[in-house]
């Protein structure tokens, strides 16, 4: 494990050694867990009805044009 | 694509679910994120004339919402003169306590990284957009945008724990917590 060799102690932070690729991995799919959760929530309808209601004031704008 | 396109509202409708995602994990309120979901949706449809037909939607989309929800931040921090403080408290949501690798726990680390790592995170390891797309949609460099998220991976694992300041830096001790991690 080559990140064992850092000779620094409390510089963790603005170290720029990249994390070993095993650790990587795992946060890579804890966050994409969480964040598959999130999209996966049902959309509210006040999205469907906003662009509804752009597009109707779109198409009222334009006259005959659709 | 016009505006009086069916495919351009199915298009836009199809794009909701990721960024109500990106905008709830970025400022960690669900309200809000939603006015800023409704805010990026009509920028876009006001502004369709600045999206480049064939280029990627989501892309031009995601941009809009970082750069509303990040002007909408500076404004607050002129407001509030005690931005840090206000953040601060934005983000302490949960006391503190054991650290597992669960969800939740997951989810309070990832509320404690900056806002410029939450967001080069999301973009990258959540949302899968290459170096190249979170550059262009962060107006960075695509140097920064990887620096940006290497600091996040280790900021974020910092705070869950799995380096306590001790451990992390001393020889030897980082290789036999990672293999915990990741075997179980």
């Amino acid at each position: 494990m080559g990140t064992g060799s850092d000779p620094k102690r409390g510089d963790s932070v603005t170290m720029q050694a990249p994390l070993p690729v095993e650790l990587q991995g795992q946060i890579g799919q804890r966050l994409r867990e969480a964040y598959v959760e999130l999209i996966n929530e049902p959309v509210p309808d006040r999205f469907v009805a906003l662009l509804q209601k752009l597009k109707q004031r779109e198409d009222q704008g334009q006259g005959g044009q659709s | 694509m016009t505006k009086s396109d069916d495919d351009l509202q199915a298009l836009l409708i199809k794009a909701v679910p990721n960024l109500r995602a990106f905008a709830n994990s970025l400022c960690g309120d669900p309200t809000r994120a939603d006015d800023l979901v409704q805010d990026t949706l009509v920028k876009a449809w006001s502004n369709l004339e600045g999206f480049e037909r064939g280029s990627n939607l989501k892309a031009w989309l995601f941009t809009i919402l970082r750069n509303t929800y990040f002007s909408e931040l500076r404004k607050r921090r002129r407001e509030v003169e005690d931005a840090d403080g206000a953040l601060a408290e934005r983000m302490s949501v949960m006391p503190e306590q054991q650290v597992h690798m669960d969800i939740v726990d997951f989810k309070k680390a990832f509320g404690s990284l900056s806002d410029d790592q939450k967001e080069v995170l999301l973009l990258v390891g959540a949302e899968g957009f290459s170096y190249e797309e979170a550059a262009e949609i962060t107006n960075a460099a695509v140097g920064t945008v990887k620096s940006r998220v290497n600091r996040a991976r280790v900021a974020l694992n910092k705070a869950l724990g799995f380096e306590d300041g001790e451990n992390f830096n001393s020889n030897g001790e980082f290789g036999s917590i990672t293999r915990a991690v990741s075997r179980g």
